[in-house]
């Protein structure tokens, strides 16, 4: 019927695999594991991220965190957030391979304390290393077209520019960036990844052309996060379905859409 | 028995010497289903627990899942 009906039948391939919908959302922040439980399935997402860290002594919270994720049935994106060395990453990847059972890897190198924002260069060193270890590596980066570019040098089939800093809110500050980089790779799968606050903004990062997003905070945030997660499901479905259906050329002035032809005589002197 | 001294996720832990990370998880306590193990932030593999000997000075670091974004 429509083109997105078509898209709807035929899913979307990332990192090998084929998926239906085009929001990955994370697993961290909820009120409660219910409610990230019920968010998530609200969301209809397919990939959820995760993480690692140290056991403490609240081993089994941790294993009920993790047995509500597997029971889901979702794909597994673990990040290696905390990390701030390209030798911290590479490590803190392996070790989610081995534990997660996925090579995707979710690879995020901060490079500033203060807005999180990812080192570049510590990013591209981590992602040599990880691809030749045949992890399909799914970086965490800034909306710098050059850097980029270095990450698909390095072998990266897979761009996650920021919208806005991690947690911030914020939205797109940039379209002009994100724009630059969808154009420079328009067969290249790429997700907006971090600063998503609003539905809104997820419309806007679909209408850009970018293949889907990623976001945490602004479901399980939200006053009501299993509301927001169907709230953002139906907004990356309308931008999806926009960007498909091709919007109109802007204009620079007014143009009558009711027909001039036939305009009462009242009009016809003016 | 000579024992070593080794930090365990930032803890300090004494072992008899000799003791290799598959001994070191039962005697914490670890279920090794879910985890992943560094030594002095090197990865080390589940298939190599058993071969792989701690010394006195480690550093050991053992990861389990838990929510991220």
């Amino acid at each position: 019927m429509t083109k997105m009906m078509e898209t709807d039948q035929t899913g979307w391939e990332i990192g090998g695999k084929q998926l239906t919908s085009r929001m990955f959302i994370g697993s961290a922040l909820y009120p409660s594991p219910a409610v990230m439980e019920d968010a998530i399935k609200a969301s209809q997402a397919q990939v959820v991220t995760v993480s690692l860290r140290r056991q403490g002594v609240n081993k089994e919270a941790g294993e009920g965190f993790w047995n509500i994720i597997r029971e889901l049935g979702v794909e597994v994106l673990p990040n290696t957030a905390g990390c701030h060395s390209a030798k911290e990453a590479i490590t803190v990847a392996q070790m989610a391979r081995e534990v997660f059972g996925t090579n995707w890897i979710k690879l995020e190198v901060i490079g500033d304390q203060y807005n999180l924002q990812p080192d570049p260069y510590e990013t591209v060193e981590a992602a040599k290393v990880l691809v030749k270890e045949g992890f399909e590596v799914f970086p965490y980066t800034t909306d710098d077209l050059v850097v980029a570019k270095k990450l698909v040098g390095a072998g990266c089939n897979i761009l996650m520019p920021w919208g806005s800093p991690i947690g911030s809110g914020k939205g797109l500050m940039n379209p002009y960036n994100l724009k630059a980089i969808r154009e420079a790779f328009p067969n290249m799968p790429l997700i907006i990844d971090a600063g998503i606050g609003k539905p809104s903004h997820a419309v806007m990062a679909m209408e850009l052309g970018y293949d889907g997003i990623l976001l945490n905070s602004a479901v399980a945030l939200a006053q009501d996060s299993v509301a927001m997660a169907k709230a953002f499901a139906l907004a990356v479905e309308a931008g999806r379905m926009g960007y498909e259906a091709g919007a109109m050329q802007e204009r620079e002035f007014a143009s009558p859409s009711t027909p001039t032809v036939g305009t009462p005589f009242w009009h016809q002197n003016k | 028995m000579t024992m070593i001294t080794v930090s365990v996720n930032g803890e300090t832990k004494t072992f008899p010497k000799g003791i290799n990370i598959k001994e070191m998880l039962q005697k914490l306590n670890f279920h090794d289903e879910w985890l992943g193990v560094a030594v002095n932030k090197e990865f080390v593999p589940k298939d190599a627990f058993e071969k792989t000997c701690l010394k006195s000075g480690d550093e050991v670091d053992v990861l389990a899942p838990v929510s991220g974004g």
